[in-house]
């Protein structure tokens, strides 16, 4: 006859993965690599443009009319601030199998930034003054990449500033476009793409790829802060660092006791501002996904 | 009598935002404006 055994709970064997607990899956973030970012303790940025200069050619006769040379402000200013907090009792830190502590700290640390780059791009893409609107389909359909991408280096092209180099931001869903594209294009490019999957470039235009949802509509929203965004149906575009973001003396951390819990509350905190400069805003394309 | 048409609230939210943004960056919501009455028709 079948016997039945019965186990308690601290019968069976039991291990870890890892050493550590498992954080919360992580968007990359992009912002830093496409923008100027100064982590100076300083509340405002500023940098004045004058009227762009125009010459005239004429025939020989040494008379001219003097212009006006008009000096305007533009200023970066920190209004915005990210935060994050938690408590971590003392029986969780003393009796757990992880080091909780840390592991909120990790998890607040990209908490925050994965924030910041969202609030930046999102920025990024409505101050732009460049636009484009893409053929129907946008990027996911792969006969519009190489249009999409010939159109953004022609948006820049021809500005010294173009050298920086450029870069588009799209969604992971735009993806489909741009890999089937890039596997039916040219020979060897085709070959390298079908092998290897994306390719991180294409016509010299570097492509960052952040999560759907990335590019919204808010409107002083606990993610916009201060800002208003209408950019659902939008990508971003442009030359790299014609743009700065103010992260002054970058996160900040502070562990207190409080009274009638036991343990450390933590909060994670990040100052941020946002300029997309008056004089190069051309340089930053607002795609519209037609 | 015709009975008065009630809006969501993810509508009366967008109409707000379409308000704010008019201030903010008006001279975007002009280059925007007929996306936005698009995207505002289409929310029920």
């Amino acid at each position: 006859m079948a016997t039945t055994n019965s186990l308690s709970t601290k019968t069976l064997r039991d291990t870890y993965r890892a050493a550590q607990i498992q954080q919360a899956l992580r968007n990359a973030v992009v912002a830093e690599k496409i923008c100027m970012v100064d982590r100076s303790d300083l509340k405002t940025i500023s940098s004045p443009y004058i009227t762009a200069m125009s010459t005239v050619v004429q025939a020989v006769v040494g008379t001219y009319t003097p212009a006006n040379i008009a000096t305007t402000d533009d200023t970066l200013t920190v209004a915005d601030e990210f935060i994050v907090s938690g408590q971590i009792k003392g029986f969780e830190k003393i009796t757990s199998n992880f080091d909780l502590f840390f592991a909120a700290n990790q998890a607040m640390t990209n908490s925050v930034v994965t924030a910041i780059d969202k609030w930046v791009l999102n920025n990024l893409c409505e101050d732009g003054t460049g636009a484009y609107t893409t053929p129907a389909g946008g990027f996911t359909t792969s006969a519009n990449v190489n249009v999409i991408f010939s159109n953004i280096i022609s948006k820049t092209a021809g500005y010294a500033d173009a050298l920086n180099g450029l870069y588009v931001v799209v969604e992971n869903t735009d993806l489909t476009g741009i890999m089937q594209s890039q596997v039916n294009t040219g020979f060897q490019r085709a070959d390298e793409a079908a092998t290897n999957g994306l390719i991180g470039n294409i016509m010299g235009v570097d492509i960052y790829v952040v999560r759907s949802g990335t590019f919204v509509d808010a409107t002083t929203t606990t993610v916009s802060g201060t800002k208003t965004w209408t950019n659902a149906g939008h990508r971003v575009a442009g030359v790299k660092n014609v743009s700065t973001y103010a992260f002054p003396r970058g996160l900040q951390f502070e562990e207190k006791g409080v009274t009638g819990v036991t343990g450390m509350e933590v909060v994670c905190y990040g100052l941020v501002g946002f300029k997309q400069w008056t004089p190069t805003s051309d340089l930053t394309i607002d795609i519209t996904l037609a | 009598m015709a009975e008065k048409e009630t809006k969501s609230a993810e509508k009366l939210a967008f109409e707000k935002l379409i308000e704010v943004y008019k201030k903010q960056n008006p001279a975007k919501y002009e280059l925007k404006k007929e996306e936005l009455a698009k995207k505002l028709a289409g929310i029920k």
